[in-house]
């Protein structure tokens, strides 16, 4: 299976597959990354340390254990190169990132380089780095290995419902709001760390090559196993850091 | 183990600090020898993770750096750090919020064998006059300010890349940007150049048309000097970026910058490509070049460049080549569209991807 939740029986992890963190309550994910292992892990369970890269805020190289779960879209030799690239490319940018951290302590705020919608947001002339949510850091790798993981016709949320995901954040703000790309409107299609499990969790054939398509999401997609058809409960929060 | 007070013992790093009161019955070199085991708590640290020296002290693991765990001594000291985490919920000990100890040694090998008095470790500012979310004009003072200290000007730099700022300002940070990338682009020291590379990229996006070859002046190697990997890369990114991303305006010729991105393209020599960023480099200045062409109503170099993309014949790096340029395309295409038109049918003309890639 391309995707499944980790347990005490180890499971091969390839470099770049997705992972995600634990804990999961409700079997609602909260948190994505990416392996970053060099070479294949065959002995990965739920308590393994990983190498990995993610969006947390900050973007960060890592080493993480206490996964949930994992997906693999059983990548290709000529496609991790690709990932490589990227993920090379963000980290020059994370490096920077690093620095201003450690220079300015708690007085930054790391959430500057962080976008709940959209997931991805390119520089600009005011904010010269590349701007993700977690979801936004796997999506972006992906897409460079011309693997379209999620359509953009997505459930909406409304504001109730990420504030129960983004549990730590101060969404209360309306300028917090405004920089997390929820400034304006009502509803908004916020890509989920389950809606990437539920993608992966198709056929090979299915995610990438002729013939493949994005995930197009629904209600219950959030959950993972999907709950798709069932009735869904307000997801149990966690993500981000609070704010200052 | 006797109790250690760290101011007692010299050590400035905040980190401790975040710990309040509370003083960890190890004294500091136990902790940077934990650290040096790196198998166990690996980025993850110890300043995160007390309860690792409490587990491996447990197994009696707290000797010399450079020790071995195997698979099974791993698997109970992981088992006794998570029971120690979950007692913790219970309690008001206060973890630390960051970390400041470089990690050293290569993620997943351990191979420190320096004493524990040669470990270099992060210091933190003592004190500083700049401070996160002040505004622009403050933050240019800061840079303008010939009293300004190394270390604030570095700050305030990496502080301006998130930072919105008005037409009015925009010389005044470009000027002061100038300054810095003058002083600093040949620098060696890491951090240093990491900072160097925040304001290229900023004075990138932020110059205007005749900019760009004062600009591109500063890519140049010197007589016995020239721009680490690192530096360049964020150089040749901000260039890219600026062409991608912000409109640019017609009737302005670009020579030396063309010149020194089409010899960037040579990256794409199999023996070099596949080494350090030269890939990235590579790609971000092949998109420059096409653009560039575009804008000249030429296709010379644009074809030069893919053919030398071609002939290294790393089908990988030809694919994200193509697919790079057709996203910039997309994206000029937002705030140009005869630009970006004109860019896709360039892509489409010069660029045929091999039938087997």
């Amino acid at each position: 299976m391309p995707a499944s939740k980790l347990s005490d029986v180890p499971t091969t992890i390839q470099r770049f597959d997705v992972l995600v963190l634990a804990p999961v309550s409700d079997d609602f994910p909260l948190h994505l990354m990416l392996c970053n292992e060099n070479d294949d892990r065959d002995d990965v369970t739920h308590v393994t340390f990983l190498n990995i890269v993610h969006m947390g805020p900050p973007l960060a190289e890592q080493r993480r254990e206490r996964f949930f779960a994992f997906g693999s879209a059983e990548l290709e030799e000529r496609e991790r190169p690709k990932i490589g690239a990227f993920v090379k490319e963000r980290i020059a940018e994370r490096a920077e990132l690093r620095v201003l951290a450690k220079e300015a302590g708690q007085r930054w705020d790391s959430s500057a380089q962080y976008r709940i919608d959209p997931p991805v947001t390119r520089p600009s002339r005011d904010c010269t780095y590349w701007r993700y949510s977690c979801v936004g850091f796997v999506l972006a790798a992906y897409k460079s290995a011309r693997i379209e993981l999620l359509s953009q016709s997505r459930p909406l949320k409304d504001l109730q419902q990420i504030k129960a995901i983004y549990k730590n954040c101060d969404l209360g703000s309306s300028e917090f709001r405004e920089r997390m790309g929820i400034g304006e409107g009502n509803q908004w299609p916020i890509a989920l760390v389950g809606y990437v499990l539920n993608s992966l969790n198709r056929l090979p054939q299915e995610i990438r090559g002729e013939g493949a398509s994005p995930f197009e999401p629904v209600d219950g997609d959030e959950y993972f196993p999907s709950r798709r058809g069932k009735p869904s409960s307000n997801p149990p929060g966690g993500v981000g850091k609070k704010s200052k | 183990m006797s109790k250690v007070n760290f101011k007692e013992q010299g050590i400035r790093w905040k980190e401790f600090s975040d710990y309040g009161d509370y003083q960890p019955d190890y004294p500091i070199a136990t902790l940077i020898n934990v650290e040096a085991s790196n198998t166990i708590i690996q980025q993850s640290t110890i300043v995160k993770d007390l309860y690792a020296v409490e587990a491996l002290t447990q197994f009696g693991w707290l000797r010399t750096p450079g020790i071995n765990i195997d698979d099974g001594e791993r698997d109970r000291i992981i088992q006794k750090i998570h029971q120690y985490r979950a007692d913790d919920q219970q309690s008001d000990f206060r973890k630390p919020r960051a970390t400041k100890i470089r990690s050293f040694g290569s993620v997943g090998k351990v191979h420190v064998t320096e004493n524990v008095n040669e470990i270099e470790v992060d210091e933190i500012t003592e004190s500083s006059s700049v401070q996160w979310g002040e505004s622009a004009d403050v933050m240019l003072q800061h840079l303008e300010n010939s009293a300004t200290t190394d270390a604030d000007r570095d700050r305030t730099v990496l502080f301006v890349g998130p930072m919105a700022f008005s037409e009015p300002q925009r010389p005044r940070l470009l000027a002061a940007l100038a300054t810095y990338i003058d002083e600093n682009r040949f620098t060696r020291d890491d951090d240093r150049a990491i900072v160097v590379g925040s304001a290229a990229r900023k004075y990138a996006m932020n110059m205007g048309e005749t900019d760009f070859e004062s600009y591109a002046k500063w890519l140049l190697p010197q007589q016995t000097t020239y721009l680490s990997e690192c530096v360049e890369l964020e150089f040749v990114k901000g260039v890219c970026w600026r062409l991608t991303f912000v409109p640019v305006q017609r009737n302005h010729e670009f020579p030396l910058t063309q010149t020194l991105f089409q010899i960037f393209g040579q990256y794409t020599n199999s023996r070099v490509l596949l080494q350090k960023n030269f890939d990235v480099i590579a790609l971000n200045a092949i998109v420059s070049v096409f653009v560039l062409d575009t804008l000249n109503g030429t296709s010379e170099l644009a074809t030069a460049v893919w053919s030398q993309v071609q002939s290294a014949n790393v089908i990988w790096f030809a694919e994200l080549v193509f697919d790079r340029l057709k996203e910039s395309a997309e994206s000029i295409s937002h705030h140009d569209i005869t630009l970006g038109a004109a860019l896709g049918k360039l892509i489409d003309d010069r660029c045929a991807l091999r039938a087997n890639a």
